[in-house]
């Protein structure tokens, strides 16, 4: 039966509570923002004790549905000051939907600021526990040690120095079936998780079975056409297996909107150097795996094992919006430089997109030169990873080094740094950046997909004809796809293999014993934008907030020499739905 | 009786291996075994293998 999971931490007890009927048709993203707008005063202090950190695995998570295991992720932000969902893959989503737990919400703030403690999910109980012994641990030490603890590979979320630190940029680790690390990156979560002052959450799922649908005959027969489709799609089942998202570098060179050199260029000289291609061939002359799952189930395998030189492990889920913001972004050529950064990213638990961004302002501004990769894992290393007042500068993000070191040219919406597409060049993507009620974020509109890579159509980058249309749509597409637990990139099969969405949605009806049509779909997808949308608006982010930065508008991006040009009215046309 | 992982069908998804009641399933890189002396199809366990419930591809077959 499924239950709600409190952990309240001011006391440091437990409850459980049967689902609301409300919540019981909700998963994943619908239900992480469906609880913060209900629970969370939108005026609080994201790290005070008023915020609420929810975690929720999504409706198909647990099951055999391909691709269901990502963990979504909730609370105030404290980088935007607006609601937030991210998510991420790992195990711990298919092991808490098995215990029967649709969400687990962690809340209050302990009196005695000076104690750390964990958390620990059985079939049996929840328990809050001091915790002394891995405190200022890194990631991966940290999982490898839980693991060892409880002897078996149970499900580990966690967070490094940087969360508990409580910088902007923290994230919230975790952990693989490799036991490497996957992020819940955006947003500066795992500075909310740090505030909680929880350090890790590890899940046991000892003697409980795979969630089993009501109908198991029509959950098997759309399981198997779904599965299909993953791996018939080019881009879900041929370019993102072999070259990892990493494959989107050249692609974004040519398209003239690769962010170059803090936004200054949409095209980077050296890009072949940190292409998907070149980080296929290093990957497998070193012995490493280019095609990797970053959670049980997953047919794309986008994920990878980097070795070193020497053959060793350096990182894994090695991601396009990485290696752009290290390298293009802050004109970084050299691909091990950027794993190594990756990795420490990974340890210390900082948002490798919101440290990348925030690298190329604090480039632009002179604290370290463009192209200096030493300097910037020295950086990595020692001031952030170790707290220094400088650290603590950078782990604020990009938004926080252009304010103290005056910088103009800083890529943030609601201050959260803009990933990897040029707005004025992939103007799909300008929108959704502006009006998203994450902040910046790519995953939450992929206008990319149809702009530059023809999925689900083609609209032209460089028109703005089109564009608030096609950013609404997958906006409201993607919102209902991260309720189900379902890995974003599923969306490009169903963007163009009607059968992708039939099945998907057949899958969700076996699995509830329920009705629902592709117009329900879009329902919540639109419901929960709206919820999202309400909670910003209460939290002091109006309409002024869904912007892009002034440089856009007035500096020309070569090569296609264009800059951003939509009025705030065609931009408010949005939220017409 | 013990079920067995056809390689050509297989896609290195890896549900199979978290969800074996016997431990009974490694992989090496993207190639999955099940080790015939530890499967016992689930019995007593489960109705029916639970490697071939979950699997999407039809991979996992009885030996």
């Amino acid at each position: 039966m499924d239950r709600i999971v409190r952990i309240n931490m001011t006391d440091l007890t437990t409850s459980v509570e049967p689902v609301p009927a409300a919540w019981g048709g909700l998963g994943g993203r619908a239900l992480t923002s469906t609880v913060v707008a209900a629970e969370v005063p939108p005026t609080c202090h994201a790290l005070g004790p008023s915020n609420k950190l929810v975690f929720a695995p999504g409706l198909l998570s647990g099951t055999a549905a391909a691709n269901s295991g990502r963990i979504s992720c909730g609370a105030k932000s404290p980088l935007t000051g607006g609601i937030k969902e991210s998510n991420a893959g790992g195990t711990a989503a298919r092991m808490l939907a098995k215990l029967g737990i649709k969400a687990l919400i962690i809340e209050g703030q302990p009196k005695d600021g000076s104690k750390w403690y964990s958390v620990h999910v059985t079939k049996n109980a929840v328990t809050v526990k001091e915790e002394s012994e891995l405190v200022g641990a890194g990631n991966y030490d940290l999982v490898k040690q839980v693991q060892a603890r409880y002897g078996i590979p149970v499900g580990v979320m966690s967070i490094g120095p940087v969360g508990e630190m409580k910088m902007l940029t923290a994230n919230i680790s975790v952990a693989d079936p490799e036991s490497h690390i996957r992020s819940i990156g955006r947003g500066g979560l795992g500075a909310v998780m740090g505030a909680k002052r929880v350090k890790f959450i590890s899940i046991d799922d000892t003697g409980t079975p795979p969630v089993m649908p009501k109908d198991a005959v029509k959950f098997k027969d759309a399981a198997k056409i779904f599965a299909q489709t993953l791996l018939d799609h080019p881009v879900s089942g041929q370019g993102l297996p072999t070259y990892g998202t990493d494959v989107l570098v050249n692609i974004l060179h040519e398209a003239g909107g690769l962010p170059t050199r803090n936004f200054t260029s949409g095209q980077y000289v050296d890009h072949d150097k940190i292409s998907g291609e070149t980080m296929h061939a290093t990957i497998v002359a070193r012995g490493g795996m280019p095609t990797h799952p970053c959670h049980p189930g997953c047919q794309i395998q986008c994920s990878q094992i980097y070795n070193d030189k020497d053959g060793k492990y350096l990182t894994s889920g090695f991601e396009y919006e990485t290696i752009w913001g290290l390298g293009a972004d802050c004109c970084i050529s050299d691909l091990d430089d950027i794993a190594t950064a990756d990795h420490i990213m990974d340890d210390i638990g900082c948002d490798s997109i919101e440290t990348a961004v925030m690298f190329g302002v604090a480039m632009e501004a002179g604290v370290l030169k463009f192209g200096d990769g030493k300097e910037m894992l020295r950086m990595l290393r020692q001031e952030i990873g170790k707290g220094t007042p400088l650290g603590r500068i950078l782990g604020g993000g990009a938004a926080n080094v252009g304010r103290v070191y005056g910088v103009t040219r800083v890529p943030v919406v609601k201050n959260q740094g803009i990933p990897a597409y040029d707005p004025r060049a992939v103007k799909g993507i300008g929108v959704t950046y502006a009006m998203s009620t994450m902040g910046a974020d790519h995953t939450s509109g992929y206008a990319v997909a149809t702009n530059i890579l023809s999925v689900g159509g083609h609209v032209d980058p460089l028109s703005k004809v089109g564009q608030v249309d096609l950013a609404r749509n997958l906006n409201i597409a993607t919102a209902a796809i991260d309720s189900t637990g379902m890995c974003l990139f599923i969306a490009f099969p169903a963007l163009d293999i009607p059968a992708c969405l039939t099945s998907l949605i057949d899958m969700i009806n076996a699995r509830f014993g329920i009705n629902l049509t592709g117009d329900d779909v879009t329902a919540l997808g639109k419901s929960v934008l709206k919820i999202e949308h309400q909670f910003n608006l209460a939290a002091g982010l109006s309409k002024e907030h869904d912007r892009l930065p002034e440089f856009f508008s007035l500096e020309k991006l070569p090569p296609h020499n264009v800059v951003w040009d939509f009025t705030p009215e065609e931009l408010d046309a949005y939220w017409n739905f | 009786m013990a079920y067995k992982i056809i390689p050509e069908l297989c896609n290195g998804c890896g549900a199979c291996e978290s969800e074996c009641p016997n431990r009974a399933i490694s992989h090496v890189e993207k190639l999955y075994t099940i080790d015939a002396s530890k499967c016992k199809e689930c019995q007593g366990v489960y109705d029916s293998a639970m490697c071939a419930q979950l699997c999407n591809t039809d991979a996992c077959v009885p030996a």
